[in-house]
């Protein structure tokens, strides 16, 4: 039987700072920069290869409520832009292991933030996307 | 420099609590930004108070 997985519980820790109560939605892009290695001789195109290791391109997009409050998502989030910083995304908030693995971006880059993006009668909600890093995944 | 936590939202720890840096691991960027945002206040050291010698009356 198939399975699906309906996040509901997951949990976002940015530097440090939990905002799982202020994120509606979150994406892990875990990419290996894909190098052509075809050469005479083929007759069908290649990438990569045992001997060839291409850099990593992550990236975390996350969407948050905003909130101006006291440590809440502005005030943790506005200090961040411009630096490189560590996110952490679990599945659940249960231990870690191997049905609830943990994600670690670290030296990831927050290029831009929009402290005001709102519309009338709408809650205000932002998205950060933090590009590069290295990206490691525990199960224990 | 120890730092009293001073929100909810500090991973692993609690409003209160009194932490170093070595207690977040390498999950944090800068101190100073946790600071800026209101998750961490530091603990200023008090300096006791000067002592006066009273030299016992004859």
């Amino acid at each position: 039987m198939a399975t699906t997985t309906y996040l509901s519980n997951p949990t976002l820790t940015i530097n440090s700072v939990d905002l799982q109560d202020q994120c509606t939605s979150a994406t892990i892009n875990y990419v290996y920069e894909q190098l052509e290695t075809t050469a005479f001789g083929d007759t069908a195109r290649k990438f990569g290869g045992s001997a060839v290791t291409s850099l990593q391109n992550n990236s975390i997009e996350v969407e948050l409520f905003q909130s101006y409050a006291s440590s809440e998502t502005e005030q943790t989030v506005f200090s961040l832009v411009g630096v490189v910083t560590t996110l952490v995304l679990k599945p659940t908030s249960a231990a870690v292991s191997a049905t609830n693995p943990s994600y670690t971006l670290t030296g990831a880059y927050l290029e831009s933030h929009t402290p005001i993006n709102a519309s009338l009668g709408e809650l205000s909600t932002i998205t950060l996307t933090f590009a590069g890093g290295v990206l490691t995944k525990a199960t224990s | 420099m120890d730092y009293e936590v001073t929100s909810n939202r500090l991973n692993g720890h609690t409003r209160g609590d009194i932490i170093r840096e070595a207690d977040l691991g390498d999950l944090t960027t800068d101190l100073l930004f946790l600071v800026q945002a209101g998750h961490l206040s530091p603990l200023k050291v008090k300096k006791s108070a000067k002592t006066i010698d009273i030299d016992p009356q004859e």
